[in-house]
């Protein structure tokens, strides 16, 4: 492994100085269960590493939940355990019960929000040393022709088909979080949605920060009238309940007026289909003003999937990503599931 | 060296006479000279290893299996 | 004559718990992966990144150079030379070939350029040409003339590095220049098939088929009232010891070597580095005190255990190789797939009455016949009156496959009991009448205690009780006709067979007890236990014959040099320790009686074991044990245990161990028709294994066996990319292994037999799950899911095409 320099400033400045001497050679460590398995798998091999984590803990602008519902932030460093088990987070059962089905215990307990939405992704081809695909300087996506089961279904444009892991970024699109972005000298604010974007070579994250910068906070700030009940709801599809990433993902969040039925501001969001969570206003807009049922939600879920073209292996993943639609839209209107036996 | 292009079915007819010395199976880590006691070796289901490589595969890069290591030509070849 | 097991069983039989658990729970218990030496340096291994490639060019000058770095040793092992001249200022070596019996050999002569790259060891040690004498026995390697070497899959092994840390020595691979000429490979045995010509293996990939034909079978299907033809079949999956393989070697001064192996065979370990590196077997000591699991695939010290006691060699300090997760699921072993082409025939009484198979199947690049499948049709094959299989080997440029908990097994029994599931549904039968009719029939020619003659018998009490278990009579329906919805319920059965010859090979196992004058017992075998609970195992048979407890028994086991033991194989270390401590202890025991009745002026014969005391049945008088060995004095009571095949043939030996099993399992589960996924709702396992020892490690084996039937199920399968020839998945990420929240209701119904005598059973409990769980999702859908792993993927697919 080569030899690195390893930074633990005392303070979030001290970070974001050092990042901004690195010039894009540092690498941010926080729960470290993405960047230490990158730097063994000869991955990554970062000169500098720059923890998140103080002497005294970390550092809290970046390791608390604040405010008030609906708006509440959540610094970068909150492990996702504390997101899964958050008091504040209740109204938002799309991320809470995200966080809480991500790997398994050990993970939750050390990965963090940061973590979960600027991790890199898993794509086995990536993830394999001798393996030069596109994002490590080659000329070709292995995925493509190859072992495909796995990854992107919305392919169109995309030269590298990898699927971002985030399955903490659908649920905070739905609910209309921003990004709160700071590097040495400046600060910025971005919708959750322009935070990533598709790589396709050498050098270029799943995230558009650029090597300075450091994702703070994340706030969510659903819009919803006075008086209004925000619903919403996840659901993924996992062939194992323990430590498995999601085949495919859907969030959810509409809300719904005091009496009334009718699904209103409706978001929808698909994760682990494509290179970006991906929001889907096509299928917002067919729920858009319907009373939510399993043939609104069906309606919806079709939309959802409309465009999808699926690899050589993963066709199967549009049909699951149609039921995860439908399921999540009802999970969130709060029926029944006809799903369970 | 040319090694004689036999499937991996056919085993010796007096294998246990004229093996090599290095030649190993799970059978014999089981069943010593007994090994063809064993189920798995009576329907074919061993896999061997040279104990000089600790691999299926010869010092001289050729499969260590119970005919050709029988075969006294091989440059390898131990005299059990 | 043998006295046999104690008619009244204390602790046999008994569910208690293991003597090393709060070891092992605790950390205290080191396995082989925890041991670390002082100054021990780490290795690390260079293999292949080609599925099949020549090496063309290497250089190792940068890799020396790398901090830390302080050897290098070739997988191809150096050869045997005899020194004609060292010649110190021309730096040359000449050699000529060591003499042999070979009517063949030919004198050989070599004359090597001494310097980098050239390493020279005379006893185990490198020496310089300063050190030589003409007629030394040298072993001379030049890393050089690994220049053109043929490498068969991606992850061959080409040499290996020590350094002060697992990193430096990482780093130095790294800095190794090798190039290769990258050569054609096939990782997808269909397309061996379909190019019958290739050669991309040490042995053409297409191995000719085997045929084997009983009966008539065109006439078989002929008479049969339905015939359903389909395809089955199981991919590759890789044994995933959770301690993965290799050693820690360290020479000592006077040229012995012990090393701390991750093994299933300590004896065969110890004597096969003995044999490598040319020393007294009684100089090498293999010790495995705990062992994280290896099921078939660790007989040996294998490469890594080679190159670490090599390089240890070449360093004088001790050398630790355990291979990483990605070493370990592309290298140390894999069980074979197996796809077969199934036409079956049957009548409406349950009649089989022909079965026909053509399949094929990849062990790898080498080691062929692990794939074979001649117990097909399984289970059923001595009532089937005909049947045919054809067995084709497709060698792959992918790791080579090892024995794997029941080699053969599980796929021979998935390629039967799918066939008698879909026969049934034509039939229009529920399945159990076909198995039922097609039972093998009782040997009457066989010992009526014995599995041949009473094997009818004891299948049908087995399904008998798997039917109440599991609830079969209200949740049996035909197949796709339970209740409505999006969720289907199923369930189903599959039956397995196991084992022969239990009871070791020719050289028995041994097994010693002492008892010392304090009351102090110690067993010690040189066996290993692979997580079986074999310590415990030894720990109650010797607690019952002394009437004490198992953890007043101090087990000493796993360490070659404590008496012959066999490899943990075939399901035979229970069936021969158990017998060795048995005798061991009774014999122990009648030392003890005599040594004290001499002092005591009794009868020997008068003495008998209570529980914590011993009694004169004469007088009524009564010693606690400690106060009766006691009277040993300065002596110590001592017994030896042997057993193997051979013994137990004697007569009157017929009730202390046999072979042969059977069992049958059901599986109930629901499926997700929209997603395709499958939960698994209950296992119900029924199992004979003869005499139960320990009632809770057995129930423990068999939930452990049907857990991994469970995986392979569901979840297992090597995926390897048909462009670059890797494995991509050689991790437990998209590996997939189910944990707690996957694994079902697990019933286990275990048959005591204790006049069978031991018989072992880390094998057949992990037979038939698959295949029942994939007939219970036949009896969801009403539509087959024909390969493992039943991935969504194919389920959805399945269901796709079932629709049409």
């Amino acid at each position: 492994m080569k030899n690195f320099t390893y930074y633990q400033p005392t303070s979030l400045s001290g970070v974001l100085k050092v990042l901004d001497e690195a010039a894009g050679k540092a690498e941010i460590l926080a729960g470290g269960t993405d960047l230490l398995d990158r730097m063994k798998e000869y991955i990554s091999q970062p000169e500098k590493v720059v923890s998140l984590v103080g002497f005294s803990g970390p550092f809290k602008e970046i390791s608390s939940i604040a405010g008030h519902p609906p708006t509440v932030t959540i610094g970068a460093g909150v492990k996702l355990v504390n997101i899964a088990e958050s008091e504040l987070l209740r109204p938002y059962p799309a991320l809470t019960s995200a966080a809480a089905q991500i790997a398994g215990p050990q993970i939750r307990n050390m990965g963090t929000l940061g973590g979960s939405l600027c991790q890199r992704n898993r794509c086995w081809y990536f993830r394999d040393e001798h393996v030069q695909c596109l994002l490590k300087g080659g000329r070709r996506c292995f995925a493509h022709d190859g072992e495909n089961q796995y990854h992107a279904i919305f392919t169109q444009g995309h030269p590298c088909v990898i699927v971002h892991p985030s399955t903490l970024a659908p649920p905070l699109m739905v609910l209309g979080a921003t990004c709160d972005i700071r590097s040495h000298k400046a600060q910025r604010q971005i919708p959750i949605e322009q935070l990533f974007q598709a790589p396709v070579k050498d050098g270029q994250r799943e995230h558009t920060l650029a090597p300075n910068e450091l994702l703070v906070s994340v706030t969510i700030a659903p819009k919803i009238p006075p008086g209004a009940t925000l619903r919403n709801a996840s659901y993924e599809v996992k062939q194992k309940e323990t430590s498995d990433w999601p085949i495919v993902q859907a969030s959810v969040a509409y809300y719904t007026e005091a009496g009334g039925q009718v699904a209103k501001g409706v978001r929808i969001a698909l994760g682990h289909v494509a290179p970006t969570p991906l929001l889907s206003p096509a299928a917002a807009k067919v729920l858009e003003g319907q009373e939510v049922n399993e043939k609104t939600a069906s309606a919806a879920a079709e939309a959802a999937v409309e465009g999808a073209r699926p690899l050589s292996q993963n066709a199967y993943k549009v049909q699951q990503l149609k039921v995860a639609v439908r399921r999540a839209i009802l999970l969130a209107s709060g029926a029944k599931p006809y799903w369970e036996g | 060296m040319e090694l004689p292009q036999v499937g991996p079915h056919e085993v010796g007819p007096h294998a246990g006479l004229t093996r090599c010395i290095h030649l190993q199976s799970k059978a014999m880590a089981v069943y010593g000279e007994g090994f063809t006691a064993d189920p798995d070796f009576q329907n074919d289901l061993t896999d061997f290893t040279c104990l000089k490589t600790g691999r299926p595969l010869g010092p001289d890069n050729g499969p260590a299996n119970l005919t050709q290591c029988c075969n006294a030509e091989r440059d390898c070849y131990e005299e059990y | 004559m043998a006295e046999g097991w104690p008619k009244k069983r204390r602790l046999l039989g008994t569910k208690i718990r293991r003597i090393d658990g709060p070891d092992k729970s605790t950390g205290r218990a080191k396995y082989s992966y925890d041991i670390n030496r002082p100054g021990m340096l780490h290795g690390a291994i260079l293999r292949c990144p080609h599925a099949h490639a020549k090496i063309t060019r290497l250089d190792t000058s940068a890799a020396k150079k790398v901090p830390g770095f302080q050897a290098l040793a070739m997988v191809l092992p150096p050869k045997d030379w005899l020194v004609v001249k060292a010649d110190e200022a021309r730096k040359t070596l000449e050699l000529k070939s060591v003499p042999s019996k070979k009517k063949t050999d030919k004198a050989e002569q070599r004359t090597v350029t001494v310097g980098p790259g050239v390493t020279i060891l005379r006893g185990n040690k490198p020496v310089t040409l300063a050190d030589l004498k003409a007629d030394d026995l040298v072993q001379v390697e030049v890393e050089q003339d690994a220049v053109g070497r043929e490498l068969f899959y991606a992850g061959d092994e080409i040499l290996a590095v020590a350094a002060d840390t697992e990193e430096h020595a990482q780093d130095a691979l790294r800095a190794i220049q090798i190039e290769y000429q990258v050569l054609e490979h096939v990782v997808d045995p269909a397309e061996v098939l379909a190019k019958p010509g290739l050669h991309t293996t040490p042995l053409p990939n297409l191995s000719p088929g085997k045929e084997f034909t009983k009966g008539d079978p065109a006439a078989g299907f002929k008479a049969a009232e339905a015939v359903v033809e389909a395809t089955y079949g199981v991919g590759v999956i890789s044994h995933q010891c959770l301690e993965t393989h290799g050693l820690v070697a360290e020479w000592d001064a006077e040229g012995g070597l012990t090393v701390w192996a991750s093994t299933q065979a300590t004896v065969a370990t110890a004597a096969a580095l003995a044999g490598r590196f040319g020393v007294p077997p009684g100089k090498v000591k293999c010790i495995t005190h705990y062992m994280g699991g290896g099921f078939g695939s660790k007989f040996g010290p294998d490469v890594q255990g080679v190159l670490a006691a090599d390089l240890a060699r070449r360093t004088g300090q001790a050398v630790k190789i355990m291979l990483d997760r990605h070493e370990e699921v592309i290298a140390a072993g894999n069980r074979p797939s197996a796809y077969g082409k199934v036409k079956i025939g049957g009548k409406k009484d349950g009649t089989i009455t022909a079965y026909a198979i053509d399949c094929y199947g990849t062990p790898g690049y080498t080691g062929g016949n692990t794939v074979n499948l001649n117990f097909l049709p399984y289970v059923y094959q001595d009532a089937i009156e005909n049947f045919t299989r054809l067995h084709t080997v497709a060698f792959t440029n992918a790791g080579a496959a090892r024995a794997m908990r029941a080699p053969g097994h599980p796929q021979n029994c998935i390629l039967t009991e799918f066939a008698i599931d879909d026969l049934a549904a034509k039939l229009g039968i529920d399945p159990v009448i076909i198995r039922r009719k097609n039972l093998p029939p009782n040997n009457p020619k066989a010992n009526k205690i014995d599995w041949a003659g009473r094997r009818n018998d004891i299948y049908n009490e087995q399904i008998d009780i798997a039917l109440k278990l599991s609830g079969w009579k209200d949740k049996w329906h035909p197949p796709g006709q339970g209740k409505a919805g999006v969720i289907k319920h199923g369930i189903g059965m599959a039956l397995h067979t196991w084992g022969g010859n239990a009871a070791g090979g020719t050289t028995p196992n041994e097994c010693f007890v002492v008892i010392a004058k304090d009351g102090s017992v110690i067993a010690e075998s040189s066996t290993q236990d692979l997580g079986t609970a074999q310590r415990t195992v030894t720990a109650i048979v010797v607690a019952e014959v002394l009437g004490l407890q198992p953890t007043d028994i101090i087990v000493k086991i796993g360490e070659s040099t404590f008496g012959f033991s066999t490899g943990s194989g075939g399901s035979t270390t229970c069936p021969t320790q158990a017998p060795a401590a048995l005798l061991a202890a009774q014999q122990a025991r009648n030392d003890l009686f005599k040594k004290v009745a001499a002092k005591l002026g009794a009868d020997p014969k008068n003495f008998a074991i209570d529980v914590g005391k011993v009694v004169d049945t004469k007088t009524q008088r009564e010693w606690s044990w400690k106060e009766f060995c006691a009277k040993l004095g300065m002596d110590e009571a001592k017994g030896k245990g042997e057993w193997n095949l051979a013994i137990s043939n004697e007569p009157g030996n017929e009730n202390i161990s046999s072979g042969q099993v059977g069992g049958v399992q059901t599986a109930e589960v629901l499926v997700d028709t929209e997603t395709g996924l499958i939960r698994l709702q209950h296992i119900v396992a029924v199992q004979d294994c003869g005499l139960v020892v320990n009632k809770l490690a057995c129930e423990s084996q068999v939930a452990g066996g049907v857990i991994m039937g469970i995986n392979y199920a569901l979840f297992e399968e090597n995926i390897l990319d048909k462009t670059t020839g890797r494995q991509v998945n050689p991790d437990m990420e998209f590996y997939k292994l189910g944990g707690l929240k996957d694994m079902p209701k697990i019933t286990v119904h275990m048959q005591d037999m204790p006049e069978r005598g031991v018989i072992g059973i880390g094998e057949p409990p992990t037979i038939s799950t698959a295949a029942a769980i994939g007939n219970a999702v036949f009896n969801a859908l009403g539509v087959r899911v024909p390969i493992l792993p039943l991935t969504p993927k194919r389920v959805l697919d399945a269901l796709a095409k079932g629709g049409q």
